[in-house]
């Protein structure tokens, strides 16, 4: 049986371990008396390792005081405390809900992104009311946090208010996100009524494409990969436009890849920036490879110093399945050291 | 065939930063690709995105995570395992912790090797400290192995191996530290000796609490398999089990940043370790 009042005591020894020791068990004791102490001792402990012990103490304690703490934490100056008070309240679920449309209420602008900010981890319905309201609310801020919080957790129910906030002329960050939302939690339609609102995608503002592009990629069909490709010949947008190529062909596995991104894929590979955006262009060129000298890059890449490239040629070689690509697979399996290569070039799966 | 685009291989490796405290370079996306299709054969998904959404955002219990955990680690154990890593405990921490020591005038170093499992871990470190502090049989120098599974501690306490176990020790120290009958290697006693195995649960606290005064902390590739909270507990009892200036060693792409932030971050080589200041 763990002795409240002897821990309490020790939560101010001199002796860090003794401390931290006090806190757990106080967390194990699990009584709503121990919850005043340990919020007492929060903002006088000078070690970083007690603050930690005390937090996981109060996480372990199943009463509504817990969550009360929390929330008076939430206007603290001290950033540690109110990031760890974040998650305290995340971790508290469901529960924390009735507190949390309180504090959101009542609370400032700030509070009520925090409020907003804990939200995200809740897919709970109990936070619908909340979303509601934070989508009206007078602060930017708390509007956009809104969004994306809705886009992450994936709450379809706002799509259509959500697209409701693209309307040109509001502010970018609401776009941006609004398009990065959409691209969760939208669906064919979506694509259409971004157009409808913002014109066609040759118009919009350089801000725009990244989160356009990635909405066209969750959200688009086949048709749409010409658009996308039209954008490869920006430098900055390589990665976003080969994401959301990507995300095309794995939504439909025959998708036409357009001749125009060859040689802009080839470039990429060429490059060597960044191994994984190499091997998703060595992919992509996987379905040109009848367009003229791609199948002599592709094959070339199986020599890459880039083990990714290697893969990804391989993979597509394999891919395309005609003799000539088994051919070259053949010749060089001899000279190939590495084993995740072979597996992958073999088409076995993961260990 | 599913393609991880850049976009959705930075979800995952900082969720899996985040939660399991691995880092995924670039460089292994197509480990990680690999891994995640498997996983989404077994759950049904077609687009890459949907697994994003249920280990980022409807995972609560973990369990998605412990099932693309048993994937991206290894469970095989060998002597000398994370040489780099080893080079660092030898070259770098050692050398800083022995001289503190004896700059105070002490003789007493220890050594903890958490989840010990069939003791390769424990031994590796017994050969670098003979080989590097020649000293060490003056001293008063102990390195407690722990695992909470009693047959590979009786197994460990064997000290024998088969090939396959020793095949990364440098030769002049298989040659020095053990006794080779066929393919079985034996440690040599004197090495041997300087280990003890003990009986402990990670997660029961009050034994955790009895484990104090090490000046080094081993628990590479083991507390991935915990949850978070235990994941919690467990770095903060290695913290209390540290002296001031001691090193706590997890596996080389395990952090212990997003678990706690009581240790300090130190380079050491090209290695990242953590020490208690």
């Amino acid at each position: 049986m763990i002795e409240l009042r002897e821990c309490v005591d020790k939560l101010t020894s001199g002796d860090e371990a003794d401390r931290m020791y006090a806190a757990e068990d106080i967390g194990f004791a699990n009584q709503a008396a121990g919850i005043g102490p340990l919020l007492k001792r929060l903002p006088e402990e000078p070690s970083r390792a007690v603050r930690e012990a005390i937090f996981g103490a109060l996480l372990q304690i199943e009463h509504d005081g817990v969550i009360a703490g929390a929330l008076s934490l939430l206007d603290s100056d001290d950033s540690y405390l109110r990031n760890q008070a974040v998650e305290l309240l995340r971790a508290k679920g469901a529960l924390a809900i009735p507190y949390l449309d309180r504090a959101f209420q009542d609370g400032n602008s700030d509070r009520r992104k925090f409020v907003i900010d804990i939200l995200a981890r809740l897919g709970d319905s109990g936070t619908f009311e909340i979303y509601g309201r934070a989508l009206k609310d007078p602060d930017l801020n708390v509007v956009i946090t809104a969004v994306e919080s809705l886009g992450n957790t994936r709450q379809t129910r706002f799509r259509e208010t959500v697209e409701e906030l693209i309307v040109p002329g509001a502010h970018p960050m609401l776009i941006c996100a609004s398009l990065d939302a959409l691209a969760q939690i939208g669906d064919a339609a979506s694509v259409h009524a971004v157009r409808a609102r913002l014109g066609p995608a040759g118009g919009l503002p350089g801000y725009l494409w990244p989160a356009y592009l990635k909405l066209i990629g969750a959200k688009g069909g086949p048709d749409d990969v010409r658009e996308v490709a039209e954008m490869i010949g920006r430098e900055e947008l390589e990665g976003t436009v080969l994401n959301a190529v990507t995300a095309l062909r794995n939504r439909y596995p025959n998708l036409k890849v357009p001749s125009e991104l060859a040689q802009p894929l080839r470039n990429i590979v060429s490059r060597q920036n960044s191994p994984l955006l190499a091997y998703q262009a060595v992919r992509l060129l996987g379905g040109l490879l009848r367009e003229s000298g791609i199948f002599d890059f592709v094959e070339r890449c199986l020599e890459h110093s880039e083990k990714s490239v290697r893969i990804g040629a391989g993979q597509s070689l394999r891919e395309a399945g005609t003799e000539e690509a088994e051919a070259s697979l053949r010749r060089r399996f001899g000279s190939e050291m590495d084993e995740e290569v072979l597996q992958a070039w073999a088409g076995k799966s993961a260990e | 065939m599913m393609e991880l685009s850049s976009d959705h291989f930075n979800k995952l490796s900082q969720q899996i930063y985040i939660r399991l405290g691995l880092q995924f370079e670039e460089k292994k996306s197509y480990f990680l690709q690999k891994r995640v299709e498997k996983r989404m054969a077994v759950l049904g998904f077609v687009d890459p995105q949907e697994y994003v959404f249920l280990l980022c955002y409807a995972d609560s219990e973990g369990k998605e995570m412990q099932a693309l955990a048993n994937l991206i680690t290894t469970n095989e154990t060998y002597m000398f395992r994370e040489f780099e890593q080893l080079e660092a405990f030898a070259n770098c921490c050692l050398p800083e912790v022995l001289s503190a020591k004896q700059s105070r005038g002490e003789q007493k170093l220890r050594i903890w090797s958490a989840g010990c499992s069939s003791g390769e871990e424990p031994y590796s470190l017994a050969i670098i400290l003979r080989e590097i502090f020649p000293q060490s049989q003056y001293w008063d120098c102990e390195i407690v192995a722990t695992d909470i599974d009693e047959n590979v501690l009786a197994q460990a306490a064997a000290a024998r191996y088969w090939w396959r176990s020793v095949r990364e020790v440098p030769p002049e120290y298989l040659e020095k530290h053990f006794i080779q009958e066929g393919e079985r290697y034996t440690i040599r006693p004197n090495t041997a000796s300087m280990v003890r195995f003990q009986h402990l649960n990670l997660h029961d606290r009050m034994s955790m609490r009895a484990m104090r005064n090490f000046d080094f902390v081993f628990c590479r590739n083991v507390l991935i398999y915990f949850d978070d909270l235990s994941r919690k507990s467990a770095v903060d009892h290695f913290y209390n089990s540290l002296n001031h200036g001691g090193y706590l060693f997890l596996g080389h792409s395990e952090s212990v940043g997003r678990i706690s932030s009581a240790f300090k971050l130190k380079r050491m080589d090209t290695h990242l370790v953590y020490v208690k200041e």
